[in-house]
């Protein structure tokens, strides 16, 4: 059984009066353990795909998404909350830190929002920190870090909780390109030991080359869901239209 | 973890958590300031009144008030010393002094004035009346003095009142024929209101006595008594000692202009802290909607990383408590700072006018206005928060995260 499948996804925004669509009925299956790229042209709906896997945001009715199995559509505000702070880890194109915890806080934080005894959270958060290269830096607060190591604070963050996936909306866009080759290091290394899912966006060619799956997007469907051998040729097309 | 993210916030934008707390800090102190300032000066007011004339509670002849314009004499009370006994033994009271009121004309030989005369005991009117000779110029009235007079500031400049030039008090005795005896002025009184300095006249009681054919009467005991909180229940414990042949006033019910008066006060300064807190509290809610709609990315991230909502309101809500606290809590000892300091150095004296006496205020915090204050300041803060907060709370997870 898939880790996530989604049938028909639908989204459409309405700005004023008119209705924008974003998602055409995105198809699409991600098993536990993969590696998977999003890309596509700007506005091929990659970050509003990401925030409906990522429960931040809801489908259109009518499709169907289920995680481990279970139908997630339709569910409340609370629950949804409860579900991304369960199974989901995000990191972000800008790293979203809270600026007045240090990075020891800030990494231990979703497990204190939902009420994690701190037996064992604390050895939990160092050996996460030494994985991620964070150990020196514990008690800083984001603003003293450079921005490589405050995306290795996110990932940390993310990783935290023990999620059944991981959602990165363009993670090295902020970042140069010595640093994104690091961090993209460091998630195949987390993919590689501990078997995190990854769930990437990215305009960058670099990343798709070291995918393991591409999923390519262009307005608002999945173009084709086949092997990364494959997408290299897609990829520079579709940048090339758009 | 809520509180400890709260705390940091508030110290994290020190320029706007200070505005904020300034803003309560001053509330707190200026409301508690000027409570204490009119409150001393009520207090003062009530003080002199119990503590110079009128007295806490006064024990009458039943009957006495109804009549006391015609025949205030009539409802006299025979001096007993198992009556005395009673009185001192009910519990709260502190001491009791016998008197006589009465109205008589007082001449210097070429001119005259009516004027209200209260006949006193020296020996035992400390005991009732503590400051009955605090505007006193001139010498108190002693247990020997058979002659001796105080007279009002006004009342002793319309007479022209000199020492060693004596006075003759005319007055209609009991049994209904005038009488006339000589007086010595022995001092001035001001410090009292200047319609009462035109007529006050104060005698030792055994003058009164022989004068108005009372000897062994009085016509009203001063009752002082040591918790003044305890008014209403000492006064229905006298009732209740005394029975029907008395009746037991206390000075609100003596005085209920005065007790208007105090009343008003404090109807006038929850009315003005009222308005100093929703000032201050508008000040809350502005800022607080400042730091919402800046932190907006942040409540994105909160709301991402699984805050539920609720989670969301509470932080922003605990943000504002907490400014609350520390702004009340500063505001408070300021105030009992600068009231501690202002009491030790004995208070302050406010004039009347030239001469028109003076009276000492002595700033006064019941203890329940700092805990009003603070408490409802808190509460306030909070309330004020709500709106900021539930619109935090209410954001969007995805159009949160992507404003910038
Ligand atoms: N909040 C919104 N309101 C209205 N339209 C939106 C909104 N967000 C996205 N869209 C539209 O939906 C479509 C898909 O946008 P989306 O952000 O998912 O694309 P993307 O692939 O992530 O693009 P990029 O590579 O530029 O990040 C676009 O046409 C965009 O204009
Ligand atoms: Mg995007």
């Amino acid at each position: 059984m898939a880790l996530i499948s989604l049938k028909g996804i639908k989204k459409t925004y309405r700005l004023g009066q008119t209705d924008v669509p974003a998602l055409l009925g995105v198809d699409l299956e991600i098993e536990a353990g993969e590696f998977t790229v999003v890309m596509g042209p700007s506005g091929s709906g990659k970050t509003t795909l990401l925030n409906i896997i990522g429960l931040l945001d809801r489908a259109d009715p009518g499709g169907s998404f289920k995680l481990d199995g279970e139908e997630l559509a339709g569910r409340d505000f609370n629950e949804m909350a409860s579900l991304r702070n369960r199974k989901i880890g995000f990191i972000f194109q800008s790293f979203n830190l809270i600026p007045v915890l240090n990075v020891r806080e800030n990494i231990e934080f979703p497990c204190l929002l939902r009420k994690e005894d701190r037996a064992g959270l604390d050895r939990r958060v160092e050996l996460l920190a030494e994985e991620v290269g964070l150990t020196k830096v514990l008690h800083h607060r984001p603003d003293e870090l450079s921005g490589g190591q405050r995306q290795r604070v996110a990932i940390a963050r993310a990783l935290v909780t023990q999620p059944e996936i991981v959602l990165a909306d363009e993670p090295t866009a902020n970042l140069d390109s010595a640093t994104s080759e690091q961090i993209l290091q460091l998630m195949e290394r987390l993919n590689a030991s501990r078997g995190v899912t990854f769930l990437f966006s990215t305009h960058d060619p670099r990343i798709m080359k070291r995918a393991k799956r591409v999923v390519l997007m262009a307005d608002g469907k999945l173009v084709d869901g086949t092997a990364a051998a494959h997408a290299e040729t897609h990829a520079s097309s579709g940048l090339d239209h758009s | 973890m809520l509180l400890r993210l709260a705390m940091r916030n508030v110290f994290r934008a020190r320029a706007r958590s200070a505005i904020t707390v300034g803003a309560l800090f001053f509330g707190v102190a200026m409301s508690l300031l000027l409570s204490a300032l009119v409150m001393g000066v009520g207090e003062s007011l009530v003080a002199e009144t119990i503590e110079s004339r009128v007295g806490a509670i006064q024990v009458h002849r039943a009957g006495y008030f109804e009549k006391r314009d015609r025949q205030p004499l009539v409802f006299n009370i025979a001096r007993d010393a198992e009556l005395e006994k009673k009185l001192r033994a009910t519990p709260n009271v502190k001491g009791i002094t016998p008197r006589i009121t009465f109205s008589g004309l007082l001449t210097n030989g070429s001119r005259g004035a009516i004027s209200v005369i209260t006949a006193i005991e020296p020996e035992s009117v400390d005991a009732a009346l503590p400051r009955v000779n605090m505007y006193l110029d001139g010498t108190p009235l002693l247990p020997t003095d058979r002659n001796g007079a105080h007279v009002g500031l006004e009342l002793s400049r319309a007479l022209d009142l000199k020492p060693g030039v004596p006075l003759m008090l005319q007055a209609q005795g009991l049994g209904g024929r005038d009488n006339a005896l000589d007086l010595e002025p022995r001092g001035v009184l001001s410090g009292q209101n200047p319609l009462e300095g035109k007529r006050a006249v104060t005698v030792p009681l055994a003058f009164a006595q022989s004068l108005l054919g009372m000897e062994g009467k009085v016509t009203e005991y001063v009752v002082a008594i040591k918790d003044v909180e305890q008014l209403d229940a000492t006064s229905a414990a006298l009732k209740a000692t005394l029975g029907s042949e008395y009746e037991v006033q206390t000075w609100e019910e003596l005085r209920p202009s005065l007790r208007d008066m105090r009343l008003f006060q404090r109807v006038i300064l929850g009315g003005v802290s009222l308005v100093f807190l929703i000032i201050a509290l508008f000040g809350v809610a502005n800022t607080l909607l400042m730091s919402v709609l800046e932190r907006t990315k942040e409540i994105g991230t909160l709301l991402a990383v699984g805050m539920t909502r609720s989670m969301v309101a509470r932080l922003f809500m605990l943000e504002a408590f907490l400014q609350a606290v520390i702004g009340a809590s500063a505001g408070l000892a300021v105030a009992l700072l600068v009231v501690t300091l202002a009491r030790n150095g004995g208070g302050f004296t406010v004039s009347m006018g030239a001469g028109q006496g003076f009276f000492k205020v002595m700033p006064t915090l019941l203890p329940a206005v700092p805990f009003i204050v603070v408490i409802s300041t808190c509460l306030g803060s909070v309330l004020a928060a709500l709106s900021p907060a539930l619109r935090a709370a209410r954001m969007r997870p995805v159009e949160a995260l992507s404003s910038v």
